[in-house]
C-alpha cells in the first residue's frame, strides 16, 4: 500500500526535482548575470540526448551488448561537458549583445538544435531514441534483488539524484551571487547602459555562468533521459523553455524556495485539471456554422499557462518572492528565542 | 538552368511573404522597441479571418470554392481590419502598461501573447489543418492558346500543353480544373488527348488548352506581388509625407519630445501596430492561405520568427531594410532547400540571425542605434 | 500688463520616488513678460518646468494657465492649451529633417499656411536653418541643434514659451546669440519663462525673476532688484 503511493508521488517528487534544477540553473545564469536566455530547453536537450545516445546508440553500433553502469556513470560527466560546450559556443558570441537580441539569439540556437535532432538519423528525428533502463538492470542482475526492491530503490536514486542536483546547483547560485562579480551585475542589472560600460570585466564572468549554468541543465537533461527512458525533440521544444522562464520570473531571481514554490505550482496546475470530471465543459468559441466548441479544462491547461505569463508580467514583474526566502514566522521565533532560554534572569 | 529559374521565383514569392510580415514587426520595433513575438500569430489571425468570412459568409465550400475576386477582397479587408483591431487590443492590454519596465519584461508579455494565441486557436479551431478555399482560379503566366484540334496523337509537344476547363461545383458554382495534355518534349499520348477532348465537350464554360513554359508564375504569386508592391509604396508615402508619418518617426527616436510637441504617442503607437498587423493579417490570407492553401493555428509560429530574422538582417526598426532582408531571406531558404537540404531549411534562418546579431547588428540598411542615457 | 497671470504655479511638492524635488513652489507669469528661474543644479529648476508641461505629476498644488487647472493632464495636450517647453538637451529629432522638424513643432495645428509662414519667418530669424532646410537635424551644431528647439517650440505659437537651460554646453558666443534670440522674442511679445543656471545673462534680459535654492523659492522679484542684491551677487553672479 505504501509504496503504491510512493510510487506515484515519488515520480512527481522526482519529476519536480529535474524542473527544479533546470529552473535552477536558468535562474543560476539570470540571476548572477542578469541575462534572459530563451534557449536553455537546447542545453537541458543537448545533456539528455548525450546520455541517450551514450547507452542506446554506442554500444549498438561498437557491438558491444548491453550498456553497463560504468556507461551509465560516465554518461553524467559527459552530458554535463558537451552541454557545457555548447554553452561555451553560444555564449562566448551572444553574451555581447543586449538583453532583448540576446533571449532571441538563444532561442534561435535551441531551434536549432531541435531541428536538427529532427534530421538526425542518429538521433532517431522525430521518433526519438529510447533508452535502456541501466539502473534497473544492474540492481536486478549485478546485486540480484527482488524485482519490487529494485523498482523502489530506482525512484528513491532518481530522486536524490535530482534533488541533489538541485541542491548543488543552489549551492553554486549563491556563492556566485555572493561573489565580487556578482554583487556587482546585480547593483547594475536594471541598467543595461552602466552594464556595458562595466561589460569588459563581466564578460568573462558571465560567460563563465552561462557555460556553467549549460552544463547544469545538461546535468539535469542526463537525469532527465535516463529516468524517462526516451527522448524525443518535442520535449525540447520552445513552449517547454518558456515554462522554466516562467518559473525563474514567478519564483524570483535567485531564490530557491521561490523556485521550487514556482516549479511546484507550474507543475501541479496540470495535475490538478486532470482530475477535473469529463462532465465539465467550456465554451471557448463560437465557431460560424457550427455553433459553440466546448473544452475540458484539462485542455485548457497551456491557454491557462499563457495567461499565467501575461498576468504575472503585467502584475508582477519582479516575481512571487523577488529575490528573499521563505523563513516562516516560527523557525524565527525559535531561532531568536533559542540562546536566551537558558539565559533568562 | 530552368530549375534554378524555378528556385529564384520561389525563393522571391517567400520573401515577399516574409516582407509583408517583416514590415510590421520592424515598424513597431522601431517605435516601441518591443520584439512583438505575437505578430506572427496576427498572420494566422488574419487568415482564419478571410477563411470565415468565405466560408461562413460567401458559403465557399473549403475543398473548392472560387467565388473570385470581388469575395477576395472583402476577405482581405475583413481580415486585415480585424487583425489590425486585435493588434490594437493587444498593445492596449499587455504592453502599454510595461512601456517603462524594460525590454525583456516587455519580450516576455510579447510571448505570453503569442503562446495565448497559439494555444487558445488550437482549442478553439481544433489543431489540424483545414483545407482554405482556392478563391480564385489559378492561372499560370506566361501562356499562349493553341486550339485543341490542332492537337496530334505522336505529335512532340514544344511546351508543357495543359487543358482548362470547367465543372460545376456543389455550392453551383463553375469550378475551374486543369489536366496535363502532354510535358514539353514530350509526344503526346492519344489515350490522354482523347480524355482532354471529352473534359473540354462537357466542360461547363468554353474549354482552352495552353503552352506553357518551363517558368511560370502563378496569379496567386503576382497577388502576393501585387500586395508587396503596394504595402511599400504606400508606407513610403505614409512614413515619409504624412503628418502621421512623421510623428511615428519623431516617436521611434524621443517619446517625450514627441509629446512636447503636442503629438498623442498613444495613438501613433496604437496605429503603428494597427498597420503592421493589418498588412500581416492580409498576408495571412494571400500567404498562408490561398498560396499555402492550409491554415492552422500553429501557422504564424515559423513564418513569424522567418519574417523577424528577415527583419534584423535588413536593420530592425528599418522599413525597407526589413524588405531586402525578407527577399534576400526567402531566396536563401529555397537554395537551400534546393540544393542542401530542405530538413536544415528552417535552421538557416536562425543560423543567419545569430551571425547578424554577432557581425552587424544593426543589419544590412540598419543606422547605428545609439543607446538612450 | 493684465492684473492676472496667465501661467502660475501654486504651491507645488514634486516627488522623484521618495525624495522630495519641490517644496511648495509657486510663481506666476503675466502676459508678454519674461521671467527666469535661476538657482543651482540640482535645485529643482528643471523639474519645475516638467511638472508645468506635465511630463511630471505634481503630489500636490495646481498649475494654472489661461484660466484653467491643467496640472495631471498629459503634456501633449498640455501643448494644445498653448503651453510649449523647449527642453533641456535640445531634444531636437535627429533623424528628421530640419524643416520635418520645423513642421513638428506645429504638429497640432492645421493652418498649412499659417505653419508655411511661420517656417519662413524663422528661417528669416535663423538664416542657418533655411541654409540646413533639408539637412538631417542631427547633423547640425549644438547652437544651431538649440535655434532649432526654440523655433521649432515656436512653431505651436504658445501663449507662454518655456526654456530649459538653451545656453546649456555652448561656447560663449553662441550664449550670446541665444539671449539675444531671446530678447528679440521679448521685443515680440512672447510671453517667456526662462530656466536658466547662466544667471548674470539671464537677469540682464527678464522682466522678473525667482532664485530656487533645494526645492524651494527663496526670492523673487524684479530683475534688477535681484541683480542687486547681495546674497544672489555672492551666489550666483560670482560675487
Amino acid at each position: 500500500m505504501f509504496w503504491d503511493h510512493f510510487q506515484f508521488w515519488g515520480e512527481h517528487l522526482l519529476l519536480v526535482g529535474i524542473w527544479v534544477s533546470l529552473a535552477l540553473s536558468l535562474n543560476l545564469i539570470n540571476g548572477s548575470t542578469g541575462l534572459f536566455s530563451l534557449g536553455h530547453q537546447g542545453f537541458f536537450g543537448v545533456g539528455a540526448y548525450t546520455a541517450a545516445m551514450l547507452v542506446a546508440v554506442l554500444p549498438e553500433k561498437m557491438g558491444w551488448g548491453a550498456p553497463g553502469i560504468g556507461l551509465f556513470l560516465l554518461s553524467f560527466p559527459l552530458a554535463m561537458l558537451t552541454a557545457a560546450l555548447f554553452g561555451l559556443l553560444v555564449g562566448v558570441p551572444c553574451l555581447r549583445m543586449r538583453g532583448d537580441y540576446l533571449a532571441i539569439a538563444t532561442l534561435g540556437f535551441g531551434e536549432i538544435f531541435r531541428i536538427f535532432a529532427i534530421n538526425s538519423e542518429t538521433m532517431g528525428q522525430s521518433r526519438g531514441l529510447s533508452v535502456p533502463n541501466v539502473v534497473r538492470a544492474f540492481f536486478l542482475d549485478t546485486l540480484k534483488m527482488e524485482r519490487d526492491d529494485a523498482r523502489h530503490l530506482e525512484l528513491i536514486f532518481y530522486i536524490a539524484l535530482s534533488w541533489g542536483l538541485s541542491l548543488l546547483i543552489f549551492v553554486c547560485m549563491r556563492n556566485l551571487m555572493r561573489s565580487a562579480h556578482g554583487r556587482a551585475i546585480m547593483a547594475i542589472r536594471e541598467d543595461e547602459t552602466a552594464a556595458e560600460l562595466l561589460g569588459v570585466n563581466l564578460t568573462r564572468y558571465k560567460v563563465l555562468v552561462f557555460v556553467l549554468g549549460a552544463g547544469m541543465a545538461g546535468l539535469s537533461g542526463a537525469v532527465y533521459a535516463h529516468y524517462l527512458r526516451y527522448v524525443v525533440p518535442e520535449q525540447f521544444a520552445l513552449m517547454q523553455g518558456v515554462i522554466f522562464v516562467v518559473i525563474v520570473v514567478m519564483g524570483g531571481m535567485g531564490s530557491f524556495s521561490g523556485t521550487v514554490i514556482a516549479t511546484i505550482i507550474i507543475y501541479f496546475i496540470p495535475v490538478l485539471l486532470s482530475f477535473s470530471p469529463d462532465s465539465v465543459r467550456v465554451p471557448v468559441f463560437f465557431e460560424p456554422g457550427r455553433g459553440l466548441v466546448y473544452r475540458s479544462p484539462k485542455e485548457l491547461w497551456q491557454v491557462i499557462f499563457s495567461l499565467l505569463l501575461i498576468g504575472m508580467i503585467l502584475l508582477r514583474p519582479q516575481g512571487i518572492m523577488g529575490s528573499r526566502e521563505v523563513t516562516f514566522g516560527w523557525m524565527r521565533k525559535r531561532a531568536e528565542s533559542a540562546p536566551g532560554k537558558g539565559g533568562v534572569t | 538552368m530552368t530549375d534554378f529559374a524555378n528556385f529564384l521565383l520561389n525563393g522571391i514569392t517567400l520573401g515577399a511573404i516574409y516582407a509583408l510580415i517583416a514590415v510590421g514587426y520592424t515598424m513597431v520595433y522601431g517605435i516601441i522597441k518591443l520584439i512583438n513575438f505575437a505578430h506572427g500569430e496576427f498572420y494566422m489571425f488574419g487568415a482564419f479571418v478571410g477563411y470565415f468570412v468565405l466560408t461562413g459568409i460567401f458559403a465557399v465550400p473549403p475543398q473548392g470554392g472560387e467565388p473570385g475576386y470581388l469575395a477576395l477582397l472583402a476577405a482581405l479587408l475583413a481580415a486585415g481590419v480585424a487583425t489590425g483591431l486585435l493588434a490594437v487590443l493587444v498593445e492596449r492590454l499587455c504592453y502599454r502598461p510595461l512601456r517603462n519596465a524594460g525590454r525583456i519584461v516587455a519580450l516576455l508579455s510579447a510571448l505570453g501573447v503569442s503562446l495565448f494565441f497559439q494555444n487558445m486557436g488550437q482549442q478553439a479551431v481544433g489543431a489540424d489543418f483545414r483545407k482554405f478555399p482556392p478563391t480564385i482560379a489559378e492561372t499560370r503566366y506566361p501562356r499562349s492558346e493553341v486550339p485543341l484540334e490542332s492537337l496530334k496523337e505522336g505529335q512532340v509537344a514544344e511546351r508543357d500543353l495543359r487543358l482548362t476547363y470547367y465543372v460545376k461545383a456543389e455550392d453551383g458554382r463553375d469550378q475551374q480544373r486543369v489536366i496535363t495534355i502532354a510535358n514539353g518534349g514530350e509526344a503526346i499520348d492519344g489515350a490522354q488527348l482523347a480524355t482532354a477532348r471529352d473534359l473540354a465537350a462537357s466542360s461547363t464554360l468554353p474549354a482552352a488548352v495552353h503552352a506553357y513554359p518551363r517558368v511560370t508564375v502563378s496569379n496567386r504569386h503576382l497577388l502576393i506581388f501585387l500586395a508587396l508592391l503596394l504595402v511599400s509604396a504606400a508606407l513610403y508615402v505614409l512614413v515619409m509625407r504624412t503628418r502621421f508619418g512623421r510623428a511615428m518617426r519623431a516617436v521611434s527616436v524621443d517619446f517625450e519630445a514627441a509629446r512636447l510637441m503636442g503629438i498623442n504617442v498613444d495613438l501613433i503607437v496604437s496605429g503603428t501596430f494597427f498597420i503592421g498587423a493589418f498588412v500581416a493579417g492580409i498576408c495571412g490570407v494571400l500567404a498562408g492561405g490561398m498560396t499555402f492553401e492550409r491554415i492552422d493555428p500553429l501557422m504564424g509560429l515559423m513564418p513569424g520568427l522567418k519574417a523577424f530574422v528577415a527583419a534584423v538582417l535588413g536593420g530592425i526598426g528599418s522599413i525597407p531594410g526589413a524588405l531586402l532582408g525578407a527577399l534576400l531571406l526567402g531566396v536563401s531558404e529555397k537554395m537551400v532547400e534546393a540544393y542542401v537540404s530542405s530538413g536544415l531549411r528552417d535552421a538557416l534562418s536562425f543560423g543567419i540571425l545569430i551571425l547578424v546579431l554577432l557581425v552587424k547588428p544593426s543589419g544590412l540598411l540598419g543606422r547605428f542605434e545609439g543607446e538612450k542615457v | 500688463m493684465s492684473a492676472a497671470p496667465i501661467l502660475a504655479a501654486e504651491q507645488l511638492d514634486v516627488f522623484y520616488g521618495g525624495i522630495q524635488a519641490l517644496r511648495g513652489v509657486s510663481l506666476d507669469v503675466r502676459e508678454g513678460e519674461l521671467v527666469t528661474l535661476i538657482g543651482a543644479n540640482g535645485a529643482g529648476k528643471s523639474t519645475t518646468l516638467k511638472t508645468i508641461a506635465g511630463i511630471l505629476a505634481p503630489k500636490s498644488g495646481k498649475v494654472r494657465f489661461n484660466g484653467a487647472e491643467i496640472q495631471g493632464r498629459s503634456s501633449h495636450l498640455i501643448l494644445r492649451d498653448g503651453l510649449a517647453l523647449c527642453p533641456e538637451g535640445r531634444r531636437i529629432f535627429p533623424n528628421l529633417t530640419v524643416d520635418e522638424n520645423l513642421d513638428l513643432g506645429a504638429y497640432v495645428r492645421h493652418d498649412a499656411q499659417g505653419v508655411k509662414d511661420d517656417v519662413a519667418r524663422w528661417h528669416a530669424t535663423f538664416p542657418i536653418l533655411k541654409e540646413r532646410a533639408r539637412q538631417l537635424a542631427g547633423t547640425l551644431s549644438g547652437g544651431e541643434q538649440q535655434m532649432l528647439a526654440i523655433a521649432r517650440a515656436l512653431m505651436s505659437r504658445p501663449k507662454v514659451l518655456m526654456l530649459d537651460e538653451p545656453s546649456l554646453g555652448l561656447a560663449p558666443k553662441l550664449v550670446d546669440q541665444i539671449f539675444a534670440v531671446l530678447k528679440e522674442l521679448k521685443g515680440r511679445g512672447v510671453t517667456i519663462l526662462l530656466v536658466e543656471q547662466n544667471a548674470r545673462q539671464a537677469l540682464e534680459v527678464a522682466d522678473r525673476g525667482y532664485v530656487l535654492e533645494t526645492g524651494r523659492i527663496v526670492k523673487h522679484g524684479p530683475a534688477s532688484d535681484l541683480s542687486g542684491d547681495p546674497a544672489v551677487r555672492k551666489a550666483y553672479l560670482g560675487g
